[in-house]
């Protein structure tokens, strides 16, 4: 295939397929409309004939009889098996080999590790040293790649089966939990995309969506990182505790704003008395529980050590143990502190 | 021979043999067990259809942005996300979760087999009854005890896994809070209806074939009947011991799909599909069969290449078998297997093709005509061409990816299980219901409402072609504005397709309490059910068919009129008898032949 063709329709958006965002994606639409001509061939012949059919041999009196033709043929009946056999062949060959170019990763590609979770995505950058970032300041995770470079993500999921979608660049690749998915693409055009989340998953399945940005190139992508580690480092405890909220997935099941979720509501849970907040403990009995930092850490750590009356057990929530360190932990303290009783909410500028 | 001597009075039938509720729910008779199903079928379509515009309904409206971020008011407190139209995401799962099951696992899949089948089988093939009627009733029974499954999971409302129960979602109760057990208990025992249903057609169409009934004498509709019976015994074990393992595993939590008890997730899928992949035939095949049936008998025509379409029948059920991994494509199975399943699945296109072809060659220089169910038979043709067609966009693995999990193959798999197996359900009954019932319907408020289905069914779902490759994904509750004009139009569509449903619905019950009396044969059909009264006597038939000829020879006929419909040649010494007793006349002048 002729990339170079290809290339100037590169942002062309056409009625049927979204934006191509790599070579690949090209090829894929090709056969796209490859079949879609095959489709529309197919389908006015068979339509038209029936109608034509219809219209010419109609039945006029109720006893007309049909005019004289064979009911067998085998000539024709070889005829209209044959062919679209041959064609079947033809699209099983040019459908394996651009399948090959999509899943068959270049030998030297950039790697960042992927981690879905109900009901969010998690980016980490190996490579260059940024972790765990799953988040944009608008707070839809951000997938941030440079352009031009093939990238290859190495994908597993902490819970159930979800899969990664991108549309632009036609593909997508189940994310398995308890074994690593791999995913690549040469994303050509800088932009920022949609992620999807393909397979369904529960609850929140259709929030949880993503953006692709796409860099201009290796040293545009660097500078992101470098503002991105510098902006989470600086930010003050509260701020890095609502960071965590919404980067880390809590806010899936924990609102703010009162309304019960998977999990407890963060709002008015600070401070709240042992005898509103009973919790079971492993020992099987449910014992009033007062909210205080020790209880928050051992929340976050080993959530099922005590599960709130109410609420699922074992509990739906996944351990964060490892996956947050204690700064983030302080920070998720003191936002909670913010949202509790006789708290001011948090003001905005 | 006087007709009381045949051992039952003249008008007699066997709707009106026996008389009561007891009669009918411990009748052996496969005709009362046909409609008891054909009534829980319905019953369910009703069911499952209210969910389906419900969740339409809830699809009007996107979010602006599937993810929004926390927004705050005037003070400086977090407001409230938006409400979107109907109901909450738990709901909305839940609603498209019963949706797919019930219309699988309660309505399509027994649609045709179950219902239609079970009543003209026997009689198309010129037998009394099934092999088995004890064993027909006891798959109705389970079939029952299925349904109250699903019916209590609906009463409770837990269930959220989709009606793949896609583990391990489906198998840990961390994951999901869902039924899980009572719903895959419910399609466990509806497997065994199946299977006992398919043995039963089998053991029939081979053992209890009359004198001159070989194989390539039998009607189209039961070569097709027989394919699906083989897929039935074959396959739906699998999902037996699958849905079994699904339920060890919830309740002992022993590891076998759950990676967190050591489990592979991945290998539920390739179970389930391997049932379910052969189930696509299960619901299309018939299909097929009953559109051949209302093909050939509105065109007066035999049907063009009767062999080529019987053994097509039998390899799409045997091709059906070897597909499955083409669900898998993107699940992490192994680029070989993909490219295995990918070239085998292009060969179920071929059978799919040739009937297509020798439909079309069957309506050449034919005398159609357009009754109710002819439309049903020339929209099925339509539509199954669309559904078929679509379907080498999966087949194919470069657009197969892309396209994989989105509205795309939401459209194609309604154009072929909706828009095809259904449709051609409908027009089964439409086609049989004077055979049925007894009683002719008013064919212009049929027509009307079989066309209002035609045009809403692609208005519902062409649309999602297109939102499908643009990339929507299926199973969203929220999504992105850009999709709405698409959603906009399924929906008020959807609306258009309801509302010939239920005239197509009034049509019928209104023929029950208004319709005149249906004759033998209203339509000129040539095969066997209609050289009996309407309805047909328990037995069936007045006197053992022989049988001489291929299924569609429509030479024989003569045109009576409107209210006399039909008259073969071939039973000719048998039409008065027949016409005495639909009549309910106890003797005519030419009602005495000792033919037989």
């Amino acid at each position: 295939m002729n990339w170079a063709l290809f290339a100037s329709d590169l942002k062309d958006k056409t009625y049927w397929l979204p934006a191509q965002l790599s070579k690949e994606a090209a090829e894929t639409d090709v056969h796209f409309y490859l079949l879609y001509w095959l489709n529309v061939f197919f389908f006015v012949g068979i339509f038209g004939l029936v109608v034509y059919f219809c219209v010419k041999y109609r039945r006029r009196t109720p006893d007309q009889k049909p005019l004289p033709a064979p009911s067998h043929n085998t000539v024709l009946e070889l005829v209209w098996s044959i062919i679209p056999s041959l064609i079947c062949i033809g699209l099983f060959y040019i459908g394996f080999m651009v399948y090959q170019d999509l899943m068959q990763p270049p030998r030297e590609t950039f790697k960042i590790n992927v981690v879905g979770g109900k009901w969010n995505w998690e980016f980490t950058y190996p490579q260059t040293g940024l972790l765990g970032t799953s988040d944009g300041p608008e707070a839809l995770p951000e997938l941030h790649v440079p352009a031009n470079i093939p990238i290859e993500l190495v994908m597993t999921s902490k819970d159930v089966i979800h899969s990664l979608y991108i549309p632009v660049l036609r593909t997508k690749k189940d994310v398995v939990p308890g074994r690593y998915s791999k995913l690549w693409f040469n994303a050509q055009i800088p932009g920022t995309y949609n992620i999807y989340c393909a397979e369904y998953c529960g609850t929140s399945h259709s929030e949880m969506t993503a953006k692709l940005v796409v860099h201009e190139n290796m040293a545009k992508f660097l500078e992101w990182q470098k503002r991105k580690e510098q902006e989470i480092d600086n930010k003050k405890p509260v701020e890095l505790g609502e960071y965590v909220w919404k980067a880390k997935g809590c806010r899936g099941c924990h609102s703010i704003d009162g309304s019960t979720g998977t999990g407890p509501t963060f709002k008015g849970l600070w401070g709240m008395p042992a005898e509103e907040h009973k919790t079971w403990k492993t020992t099987g009995s449910l014992t009033p529980t007062k909210v205080d930092e020790n209880y928050i850490r051992m929340s976050i750590n080993e959530p099922n050590d005590e599960v709130r009356e109410g609420f699922a057990r074992p509990s739906a929530m996944p351990s964060y143990k490892g996956r947050l360190s204690d700064k983030q932990i302080a920070g998720v303290i003191e936002y909670l502190k913010t949202l509790g009783r006789d708290s001011q909410p948090p003001v905005k500028q | 021979m006087s007709h009381e001597s045949n051992g039952y009075p003249p008008g007699d039938n066997y709707l009106n043999r026996t008389k009561g509720f007891l009669s009918w729910i411990t009748t052996l008779d496969h005709k009362r067990i046909g409609m008891m199903y054909l009534g829980s079928v319905l019953f369910f379509f009703l069911i499952g259809g209210a969910f389906a515009i419900a969740l339409r309904t809830e699809l009007l409206t996107p979010k602006d942005s599937v993810q929004m971020p926390q927004q705050y008011d005037a003070k400086g407190n977090p407001a409230s996300f938006p409400k979107k139209f109907l109901f909450e995401k738990d709901t909305y799962n839940k609603l498209f979760t019963l949706h797919g099951a019930i219309m699988v696992f309660l309505v399509i899949i027994p649609s045709i087999p179950a219902s239609l089948g079970n009543f003209v089988l026997p009689i198309m093939l010129g037998a009394k009854d099934v092999a088995f009627p004890r064993l027909n009733l006891w798959s109705y029974y389970l079939y029952i005890i299925g349904t109250v499954c699903f019916l209590i999971t609906l009463a409770v409302g837990q269930l959220d896994t989709g009606w793949t129960f896609y583990t391990p979602y489906s198998s840990s109760s961390a994951n999901s809070n869902t039924n899980v057990i009572m719903a895959t208990m419910g399609a466990f025992i509806l497997g065994f209806s199946s299977i006992f249903t398919g043995i039963n057609f089998l053991v029939t169409i081979h053992t209890m074939r009359p004198a001159g009934m070989t194989w390539f004498r039998m009607p189209l509709l039961l070569w097709a009947l027989y394919a699906t019976s083989v897929i039935q015994v074959l396959a739906t074990p699998v999902l037996g011991i699958t849905l079994l393992m699904l339920i060890v595993e919830r309740a002992l939590q022993i590891g076998i799909f759950d990676p967190a008890l050591g489990g592979d997730p991945v290998l539920f899928q390739h179970f389930f599909w391997f049932y379910s992949h052969p189930a696509v035939y299960i619901m299309i095949v018939p299909g097929m069969g009953v559109a051949s049936e209302l093909i050939s008998t509105f065109s007066r025509k035999t049907i063009f290449g009767y062999r080529q379409i019987a053994l097509s029948s039998v390899g799409l059920a045997l091709i059906g078998f070897l597909v499955w991994g083409h669900h898998l494509f993107t699940s992490t199975q192994s680029d070989i297997a993909n490219m295995i399943f990918s070239f085998l699945t292009f060969f179920v296109a071929i059978p799919s093709a040739i009937k297509v072809f020798n439909w079309l060659a069957t309506l050449y220089k034919g005398s159609i005509s357009f009754e109710t169910p002819m439309l049903y038979g020339l929209s099925f043709i339509v539509i199954f061409t669309i559904g078929g067609l679509t379907g080498l966009f999966h087949a194919t693995l470069s657009t197969s990816i892309p396209l994989h999990d989105t509205y795309f193959v939401v459209a194609h798999f309604h154009y072929v299980m909706m828009g095809s197996a259904l449709i051609a359900f409908i027009g089964g009954i439409f086609y049989w219901w004077p055979k049925m019932t007894g009683k002719m319907y008013n064919d212009l408020l049929g027509r009307i409402a079989a066309v209002i289905i035609f045009i809403g069914f692609n208005g519902t779902f062409f649309p999602q072609f297109v939102m499908g490759s643009k990339g929507m994904p299926r199973r969203y509750y929220n999504y992105y504005a850009e999709y709405q004009p698409y959603h906009k139009a399924s929906t008020y569509s959807s609306y258009f397709m309801a509302c010939g449903f239920v005239l197509a619905g009034f049509t019928l019950v209104q023929s029950l309490v208004r319709g005149r009396k249906a004759p033998p044969n209203p339509w000129g059909g040539a095969t066997l059910e209609w050289q009996t009264t309407s309805p047909p006597p328990t037995e069936n038939f007045y006197h053992t068919p022989v049988i001489d000829d291929i299924p569609y020879n429509y030479e024989r006929q003569t045109y009576l009129g409107p209210d006399k419909g039909w008259k073969d040649e071939h039973f000719a010494h048998e039409w008065d008898d027949i016409v005495a007793h639909q009549d309910g006349l106890s003797s005519t002048p030419n009602g005495n032949n000792n033919k037989h």
